[in-house]
């Protein structure tokens, strides 16, 4: 008997998202382009080691910025490494940063939210404070406290950004297990005596999948940003790592920096947030457009 | 609605009484002590531990933690916050000074945000796939994902490179001197109120775009009304009232964004003071400000609260 | 059932996959392979032009008793000049050069700071008396005016010294006011000194180093102050230690009232040019002093000092912007051609500070000294200097000792030592052979050395290139560690590091007994404040300790020679550069500088500003 509801329901979820997907294509071809560049930003920093012309740490004191020629096609930096490499590796940090953090935050917050917003009562109203302390510090100036207490490093920024990501998570996914929570085959479930637990992993959950695949996406953008400004602020990844916010940050040491540390790693910032950001919208106007008012 | 005040306001209590203990416990355990800036990292000399052990006396970093958060609460409430450990200078004269610059930056962009996003939400949102909702779709999206410090360092060049021209880097209030308060707060303002305005454009196209396919919206077109009365009487009001949220939310992106932006314009605003404080770990100033930080950020939220449960009664009521 | 568990552990499959290849990513990544080859760099001819014109600067040292009232002649740096003023004509005061010099207008500067307090005594930052020295004045001072900034009067006007040397007797003027109306007396100078030389305990005093052998001061009368020592040094270097601007002259009474401790006193009187107005956490700003003790100084009515740090983008700016009129605190890249800018000039200082790479000799490999010696022979100084120049310049010069002075090695000299010049193919198999020597054949048996860096803009970037080198050279492996400015000091001092990318002392007295021994030498009954490689060798000590009591010149450039090949042979750190560059930057209406486009040594002395005016 529960069965049958389970895969009712998870059919219907699973159908609902292939449609979802078909919408998705249709309604913002656009959207899918650039999900398209994210997806190709990614693959290129998975392939760095084999695409990148160059070791990213490899010094040439005979050629320190040296402007983009033909032996290395974006020039190279303060101290002869290639910037083209570095670039192809920093996307590497950059992108698993952003991922990975917004991945913990978003998991973590999700769980809480799912779990506060089940439960209900006390606890709800409790974890909901501890929401709210959290929000109520601005991200960037919560992950700038964060990482100088932790000492800058890849997996201390990851860590501090998803922190702030946490709210958000444990906000959105609250608000759907509230409404999931009300339907009529959680009811059913509970009435069959399934534990709290059972029925938020295999009832609530699920439901929450859609809005959890929508947080992600549109908050890595957001995430890069903050990365490059911590970098920045001079709390980036430790050297030698490049990184793209890292490599602004040594170039704007100078009032008039070489062009070529300037603008490569900027244009791919800029894409990049461009990219998941496009995506991240357009997934979220063909699965679940209610969320628009909140991300 | 008395009773919905009280409770947003019952709930704002405790909010920040915890970020009091998040942001002292987090300064706390920061590594490092305000002693390498105290004798200038140019020269490596050794004091003796009992030099240290005075020092630190001096600054009361001796004492229990639990006591220092005390005597934190107590410089709160008598509303001087305490002193800066480097100069021995009141806090609240460095918020009197950096914050009126700070706060003009943020009041300005919003307004700028409004100001740009709402129109080019709306004609978009009315003509949707035009060429005007192409071009405004495109420097939304751009706007978006340009970071704030970075447009902000290449304005700062360009203005030095062709114009010579630099702004004041001075503090100056808007009483003082308008004109130099106003080259002091325009780029940073210009900068964040785009971005934010981006979000607001974005927002208010999506926003209007359904309530315009609403049922009363059809109702109010059948009736005879002229399409600009349509939008701006009845569709409008409730198509603002998610963008008014996001402004809210907005707000701690400025807040944060406005400390690497002020860093690239060398604004002498809060985030500057921040930055530098956090570098040389002066805890009591840098908790201080992120805690002036973070209660504006829950009062303007708690006054949208307000303004949104006056505006939408199913909020109040519910 | 079946069906729905697959379909729904796929997705987590999906995730957890993706999950996996991104830290596999990362991880790749985070360290990536070092395969870094090392190549010998062209010195570009521009720096090679630059030493050459240091080099004619290289003088005997000449001490001049009684010399002619103004001392303005071409002199180097260490060719102290002291202005003995006769008795008939007692009254010397600095004015500008100019005939004409005009009255009034504000002053602004991009200052260096905010200090961290305001206790000169115990700070090592310009920070300090960069902004400060204009309210007060020194015993003596530098002349601003030319490039060999001598030694001339400031509060004290005549001076004698004894024939053994060990009584220094100052003649102070008479009729100076402090800022609240006061007379300045010798009971002001001795307390001020005994604030210096014998702090109470718990008062750090940063200056003390420069006065070891005075063993009391007194005032025998209003007008007089006398230093007594227990043991004489070289003369020019006594007159440095007298003549430096971080030694400024406070009030007895407000001493006596902080107990010594000036640590948040930002306006208590003193008798310089300008007076206190306001500070705040944006500026500091000044007034001129109508009752300043010199005739017609000072001719600015207002100093503005706006906080900017040194070398940052927003420095430079400012100055180009025209919201400053002065600064010296350049980028190398952005000064080098301000001088060409319309309406701008700029003057090249070198300050005398010391770096090098200090090896931790307490810890292993570096307790042999082989392995110190192999480390020197594959680290290429020339290129790591080159790495920075755009941020932070510092010149390669000097070896050993302080560019520009009697002692430090000529550059041809310096190519031709191996610890000096760009690596050779032999001096690598050299390095190569000393390690295996010393039983660590092909860098086997190191384990992965901690490089500690801090996060500035220049260890960023030299960091890697030294762990290079290493790689290459040496195929030793280096974990770079970025400590946080505010511990960083704490962590090095405490010996908790295994390489630090930079280290330095300042060489405020020129001569090697002064900065070798706070370098690498024991001062009493520990090691020197400025011994952070920790490096302990009674022999060093001994050799430091008959420099030190040298009064001969020529004897003393003859053993530094010896100490020059002791030290090679020793190597307690790689030596990097002597002196440190920094770039001034004014507009055309600021005048009474030396002049434009010159290229002096000092330390931070010459911030006074009663010799500036403004044509505007």
């Amino acid at each position: 008997m529960e069965s049958v509801d389970i895969r009712e329901s998870v059919n219907a979820n699973i159908s609902r998202s292939l449609d979802a997907f078909r919408v998705f294509i249709r309604r913002s071809p656009f959207a899918a382009v650039w999900g398209v560049v994210g997806l190709i930003l990614v693959l290129m920093a998975v392939a760095a080691p084999i695409i990148s012309p160059n070791d990213p740490l490899k010094t040439d004191f005979n050629n320190m910025s040296a402007p983009p020629d033909g032996d290395s096609y974006f020039g190279t930096d303060q101290i002869g490494r290639d910037l083209l490499s570095r670039i192809l590796y920093g996307a590497r940090i950059s992108l698993f940063v952003a991922l990975a953090s917004v991945l913990l935050g978003t998991t973590i917050g999700g769980v809480w939210g799912l779990v506060s917003g089940y439960l209900g009562g006390l606890t709800d109203m409790i974890s909901q404070r501890f929401v709210e302390i959290i929000m109520a510090l601005p991200g960037l100036i919560l992950a700038f406290a964060l990482v100088l207490v932790m000492g800058a490093g890849m997996w201390t920024i990851i860590v501090a950004i998803a922190v702030t990501r946490v709210p958000f998570g444990a906000r959105i996914i609250r608000s759907v297990a509230l409404s999931v929570k009300e339907t009529a085959y959680v009811e059913a479930a509970r009435g069959i005596g399934a534990s709290q637990v059972r029925i938020m992993a295999r009832h609530v959950a699920p439901q929450c999948f859609a809005p959890f695949l929508i947080l992600f996406t549109v908050h890595l953008g957001t995430v890069i940003v903050i990365e490059a400004s911590l970098s920045f602020l001079g709390l980036g990844v430790s050297p030698p790592t490049p990184t793209w916010g890292g490599m602004l940050g040594e170039a704007s040491a100078l009032l008039y920096p070489f062009w070529w540390h300037v603008f490569f790693p900027g244009v791919f910032i800029t894409v990049t947030v461009l990219a998941f950001n496009l995506f991240g919208d357009g997934l979220r106007d063909a699965l679940d457009p209610r969320l628009r008012g909140t991300l | 609605m008395r009773t919905y005040i009280l409770k947003r306001i019952l709930y704002a209590i405790p909010t920040l009484f915890g970020v009091t203990v998040l942001i002292f416990a987090i300064m706390r355990i920061l590594p490092g002590d305000p002693l390498g800036a105290y004798y200038g990292i140019e020269t490596i000399i050794n004091w003796t531990p009992a030099q240290r052990a005075e020092i630190l006396r001096d600054l009361g970093l001796d004492k229990p933690i639990a006591v220092q958060y005390a005597i934190w609460m107590k410089d709160i409430a008598s509303g001087r916050l305490g002193e800066s450990f480097f100069r021995g200078d009141p806090i609240i004269e460095i918020l009197a000074q950096r914050g009126p610059i700070s706060a003009q930056i943020g009041i300005i962009s919003v307004a700028i945000s409004w100001f740009i996003g709402l129109p080019v939400g709306i004609i978009s949102a009315v003509r949707p796939n035009s060429i005007w909702d192409m071009c405004t779709s495109f420097f939304t999206v751009l706007f978006l994902a340009i970071p704030g410090f970075w447009l902000g360092l290449l304005i700062v060049v360009g203005l030095i490179s062709w114009l010579q021209y630099k702004a004041p880097i001075v503090s100056v209030q808007f009483w003082e001197n308008p004109w130099t308060n106003f080259q002091i707060i325009a780029g940073p303002a210009i900068v964040l109120g785009l971005g934010q305005a981006a979000f607001i454009a974005r927002m208010a196209r999506s926003s209007l775009f359904e309530v315009l396919r609403e049922d009363y919206v059809r109702t109010s077109r059948a009736k005879g009304l002229i399409e600009r009365l349509v939008i701006a009487r009845h569709a409008l009001p409730n198509a603002l009232l998610p963008v008014l949220t996001l402004s809210g939310v907005l707000l701690g992106f400025v807040m944060g964004g406005s400390v690497a932006v002020e860093q690239a314009f060398t604004v002498p605003g809060l985030g500057k003071a921040l930055v530098v404080a956090a570098i040389d770990r002066d805890f009591n100033v840098v908790q201080n400000i992120v805690l002036f930080y973070a209660v504006i950020f829950v009062l303007v939220n708690l006054f949208i609260d307000l303004l949104y449960g006056w505006l939408d009664p199913r909020i109040r009521l519910n | 059932m079946l069906g729905l568990r697959a379909s729904k552990s796929a997705i987590w499959l999906l995730i957890c996959a993706v999950t996996a290849m991104l830290m596999a990513v990362a991880c790749g990544a985070a360290e990536p392979e070092v395969v870094t080859v090392v190549e010998t760099v062209v010195v570009t001819e521009e720096i090679v032009k630059e030493v050459e014109v240091e080099k004619e600067v290289i003088k005997e040292v000449e001490v001049v008793r009684e010399v002619e009232k103004e001392v303005i002649k071409e002199v180097p740096i260490e060719k102290v000049v002291i202005a003995t003023p006769s008795p008939t004509d007692e009254v010397f005061y600095v004015r500008p050069l100019d005939p004409f010099p005009k009255s009034g207008g504000t002053f602004r500067t991009g200052a260096h700071g905010p200090p961290a307090h305001f206790d000169w005594y115990a700070s090592g930052t310009i920070a300090n008396h960069g902004v400060q020295s204009p309210m007060y004045d020194a015993l003596l001072r530098r002349d601003p005016r030319t490039s060999d900034v001598p030694v001339i009067p400031d509060l004290a006007h005549r001076w004698d010294v004894s024939a053994d040397q060990l009584t220094f007797t100052f003649d102070i003027r008479e009729g100076v006011k402090f800022h609240d109306g006061s007379d300045l007396t010798s009971e002001d100078i001795k307390a001020t000194y005994d604030r210096i030389i014998f702090p109470r305990e718990g008062l750090v005093s940063l200056r003390r180093t420069l006065f070891p052998n005075v063993s009391e001061v007194n005032a025998p009368d209003d007008y007089t102050i006398e230093f007594k020592l227990s043991e004489a040094r070289a003369l020019s270097n006594m007159m440095v230690a007298f003549s430096t601007e971080w030694n400024l002259i406070s009030k007895k009474e407000t001493l006596e009232q902080y107990d010594g401790n000036l640590r948040e006193v930002d306006d208590h009187p003193g008798t310089g040019p300008f007076k206190y107005v306001e500070r705040n956490d944006d500026q500091w700003v000044m007034e001129k002093n109508v009752d300043y003790w010199s005739p017609d100084a000072p001719y600015i009515d207002r100093i503005e000092h706006i906080w900017l740090k040194a070398w940052t983008p927003e420095n430079t700016a400012a100055l180009l912007g025209g919201q400053t009129d002065w600064t010296m605190w350049l980028a190398p890249k952005d000064g080098k051609d301000i001088g060409n800018k319309p309406g701008l000039n700029s003057i090249r200082q070198h300050l005398l500070i010391w770096h090098g790479i200090p090896l931790n000799n307490k810890r292993k490999p570096f307790d042999d000294k082989r392995v110190r010696q192999a480390f020197a022979l594959v680290l290429d100084q020339q290129a790591l200097l080159d790495v920075t120049a755009d941020v932070k310049a510092t010149l390669f010069g000097g070896g050993w000792f302080t560019d520009g002075t009697p002692y430090g090695l000529p550059l041809s000299e310096l190519e031709q030592r191996k610890y000096f010049r760009h690596p050779t193919e032999e001096d690598i198999a050299e390095a190569r052979a000393l390690l295996a020597e010393a039983g660590y054949p092909n860098g086997q048996g190191i384990a992965k050395l901690d490089l500690a860096t801090r996060e500035t803009i220049n260890q960023r970037l030299r960091a890697p290139a030294i762990q290079a080198m290493l790689k290459e050279g040496l195929n030793i492996d280096t974990e770079i560690r970025v400590i946080d400015v505010s511990a960083h000091g704490e962590e090095i001092k405490a010996g908790n590091y295994d390489i630090a990318v930079e280290g330095g002392a300042w060489a405020f007295i020129p001569d090697p007994s002064f900065y070798i021994k706070d370098l690498f030498g024991r001062c009493g009954d520990r090691l020197c404040d400025g011994n952070t490689a920790f490096y302990e060798n009674p022999e060093m000590d001994k050799k430091l300790r008959a420099l030190e009591v040298e009064l001969d010149q020529a004897k003393k450039i003859e053993m530094s020679k010896d100490l020059a090949t002791f030290l090679d042979q020793e190597m307690p750190w790689v030596p990097l550069d002597t002196t440190e560059i920094t770039y001034w930057g004014y507009w055309d209406h600021v005048k009474g500088l030396m002049p434009a486009n010159s290229d002096f040594y000092a330390n931070y002395e010459l911030h006074k500003w009663d010799y500036v005016w403004l044509d505007r």
